[in-house]
């Protein structure tokens, strides 16, 4: 990918320019110097690229930039490794034992705060390394993001450490300072508006639950069933439709949701867009409308009732009726404001579960489950997924299909996500988080 | 004031390199960082040596020692001028809009004969020396390098300071429109420093004019210079306006800037840290391992450690 292969050169390149330079002799008057610089800076240089990847992948939903973020952190490892090599072998000397006193690095490790402050970023990147493995990400599973905080502390004590190595107050350090403090505010603007949006739906899915609960309870006093009540024949309201022809159906005195892409032209606007967008994202209504318009691609809904969905198990039972080119039936999971969703999939065409990803209302695929399922027409099945951090699991009824780690933690609305020309039949949705489990 | 000062010259006046040989030393090390690989400095060829103008008649001295200069162009691409920015590239890239002709320094305080002197009238009177000393920076790395200067002593006794001159302070010019540096705060600007009197009367202590024979370059001070070499490199004030003789210790630029990291005195001392740093041992530039044992009064103890004695040194850093 070229994104990749850009930032690997850009990555390779001050390395390269050091390597170059002590082979000709021309590292400059103080050669000692430059190593311990060049190396230090691009470490923190790196460092800030890696922090602000999440960022300017939010503010512009370039999302394919989330790639680059682990080979940017190894890269910062990395120099930061050479930086301490240079600072051990010849700032104190100890390309040769002879030469090499240890009191004096010791007396620098823990009397001198600035060169304990290096040493801190260096020890807080230390894990991020050892852990970023896919396999680390697996294993970790929740506990990887929460130790992968740690990349701010390498930041800030990286800085402090540049900050407090000048003589006199110079410009860089404190634009790197500048620039961490920015990083640290989106961060800090992120969570918040994330929390602030749940607490706005907070109170109105209580609501619903309550009415919910009462409702129920004054009929049967069975739990709330999904799309109950809703007007047969139509697109459903609690259901909000984005793309494709979507109506609740009745089957054995139970509501059903069909999709038919027989009749669904690709590229077709869903009724009442920018109340849908309302009902969704509020805080981002606009945005979200022009993102779903720029789209069309695939039939996709969301469940309303469901706000934030982060950890937790998503099912549906589907039934596969007919398409012109496939047969289809996928959850659709992690939808946000920026219109960028995932789906789990599965279709007779290729005969197993996968994994895809839209990005700016091109799909891409993440990942194939490889476990072959035969599910014939007209059968109902149970389609199951679990969302654990970034690990995502799969299943078709009980068997497990498909087993995956994505890049980041997936949170977002959930819903349903279909092939345009699928028919497909849909009941009992569910979405039940971490806690609910 | 008669101020005596005892001068161990344990340098032999064999161990002395004349001119001729330092320049063929220097010629040799040139084709030599041209043509060696692996050589580790040799950077881009700095500012031709020619464009100085030589300076006649400047004898050999006693006092250099015998150690091998650094080269006209690490000399000259690498210092530290902050009137002309921070980077150590910076002093070679703009030092060059200073006016350094005409320029006067003014003497006064308690002296007897204040005035404001010429550069060629504050020179001229005095034999001009070749110096060779070692160079050690607060930061930890050093240089050899030969100075033309005289002896400070020679000038304080022309113009006669009277007993109430403890001290000498010295100030550098304050030109913002020239010395780009000093438009932004990196220091408190002029840039000022000081010497006890024994310290400006020892015959070690010179002001300099010149580099390997040839007119101080502007990012080394032109045109006029302390060298005081048993002190951290920061103490040898460039480009001096003004001499003052004063009764107190006068404020020092760095000391102003961080006094728990530079003291006044800030002699060389490799058993008082900077507080960041170790100062046990130096990378002669050039080197890439900081690996020289730092001397005691930057090996000049011989001559000056009896100005200190009884002093605690720890604390009067």
């Amino acid at each position: 990918m070229a994104l990749k292969a850009l930032v690997t050169l850009a990555a390779v390149w001050p390395g390269a320019d050091l390597l170059y330079n002590t082979f000709w002799g021309s590292l400059g008057i103080n050669p000692l110097e430059t190593l311990l610089l060049t190396s230090g800076e691009t470490t923190l240089v790196l460092l800030l690229c890696s922090l602000a990847v999440t960022p300017i992948r939010r503010i512009t939903g370039w999302n394919r930039l989330q790639s680059v973020r682990r080979m940017l952190g190894l890269w910062a490892f990395f120099y930061a490794c050479l930086h301490l090599a240079f600072y051990l072998l010849f700032d104190r000397a100890c390309l040769y034992w002879s030469d090499c006193q240890i009191q004096p690095i010791i007396d620098d490790i823990t009397k001198r705060k600035f060169i304990i402050a290096g040493m801190v970023a260096f020890l807080a990147m230390v894990p991020l390394a050892l852990t970023s493995t896919q396999g680390a990400i697996r294993r970790l599973g929740r506990r990887w993001q929460t130790l992968h905080r740690l990349a701010y502390l390498a930041g800030v004590a990286g800085v402090v450490h540049f900050l407090w190595k000048t003589k006199v107050p110079e410009t860089k350090p404190y634009a790197y300072a500048g620039i961490l403090v920015a990083l640290l505010l989106a961060r800090l603007y992120f969570s918040w508006r994330k929390r602030n949006q749940s607490a706005v739906r907070g109170p109105r899915s209580a609501v619903l639950m309550i009415v919910a609960v009462l409702g129920a309870a004054a009929c049967s006093g069975a739990p709330a069933v999904w799309l109950d009540g809703e007007p047969i024949g139509a697109e459903p309201s609690s259901f909000v439709v984005l793309a494709g022809n979507w109506t609740v159906q009745q089957e054995a005195g139970a509501p059903i949701l069909s999709l038919d892409g027989s009749t669904w032209k690709t590229g077709t606007a869903p009724r009442d867009l920018s109340s849908k967008a309302m009902a969704l994202f509020p805080r981002s209504a606009e945005t979200f409308g022009t993102r779903v318009l720029g789209g069309l691609q695939f039939a996709y809904g969301v469940d309303r009732s469901v706000g934030q969905f982060g950890d937790g198990e998503i099912q549906v039972d589907f039934r596969l009726i007919g398409g012109a080119s496939d047969q289809f039936a996928g959850i659709l999971f992690g939808l946000n404001d920026d219109g960028n969703h995932y789906a789990y999939r599965y279709n007779t065409k290729d005969g197993d579960t996968a994994l895809w990803r839209v990005v700016d209302g091109e799909r891409q695929r993440i990942h194939h489950g490889g476990v072959h399922v035969e599910i014939p027409m007209g059968e109902w099945r149970t389609l199951r997924m679990r969302v654990q951090g970034a690990a995502i699991t799969g299943w078709v009824n009980d068997l497990q299909t498909l087993q995956f780690t994505l890049p980041e933690a997936p949170t977002g609305r959930v819903g349903l996500w279909s092939k345009p020309d699928a028919v497909t039949d849909y009941r009992n949705f569910k979405a039940v988080g971490a806690q609910g489990l | 004031m008669v101020i005596k000062i005892g001068q161990p010259f344990d340098i032999r006046s064999s161990e002395i390199t004349p001119e001729p040989v330092y320049r063929s030393r220097r010629d040799f090390m040139k084709a030599a960082a041209v043509g060696a690989i692996g050589a580790v400095a040799c950077g881009p060829l700095g500012e031709d040596l020619s464009a100085q103008a030589t300076i006649p008649n400047v004898k050999p001295s006693p006092l250099s020692t015998n150690e091998k200069p650094h080269t006209w162009e690490q000399l000259t691409q690498y210092n530290n001028f902050y009137e002309f920015g921070t980077n150590k590239s910076d002093p070679a890239r703009y030092a060059g809009r200073l006016t350094v002709k005409p320029w006067t320094v003014k003497i006064d305080g308690h002296v007897a004969k204040p005035a404001d002197y010429a550069f060629e009238d504050l020179v001229k009177p005095h034999q001009l020396e070749e110096r060779i000393y070692r160079f050690r920076c607060v930061e930890a790395w050093s240089a050899v390098i030969p100075w033309v200067g005289f002896p400070l002593a020679d000038l304080i006794k022309r113009v006669q300071p009277t007993s109430r001159a403890k001290y000498v302070a010295f100030t550098t010019l304050l030109r913002p429109t020239e010395m780009i540096g000093q438009r932004s705060a990196a220091l408190d600007w002029p840039y000022v420093e000081g010497l006890r009197m024994d310290e400006a009367m020892h015959p070690l202590t010179i002001l300099a004019t010149g580099l390997y024979g040839r007119e101080m370059p502007n990012q080394n001070g032109a045109p006029i210079r302390l060298v005081v070499p048993w002190k951290y490199g920061f103490k040898s004030i460039k480009s001096i306006v003004r001499i003052s003789f004063v009764e107190n210790e006068p404020p020092t630029s760095w000391n102003i800037a961080n006094a728990r990291e530079y003291g006044f005195y800030s002699n060389v001392n490799p058993t008082v840290d900077h507080p960041r740093w170790s100062q046990a041992r130096e990378n002669s530039l050039g080197s890439l391992l900081k690996n020289k044992p730092t001397l005691m009064f930057n090996g000049y103890a011989d001559q000056v450690a009896k100005l200190y004695e009884g002093m605690d040194l720890k604390k009067f850093y």
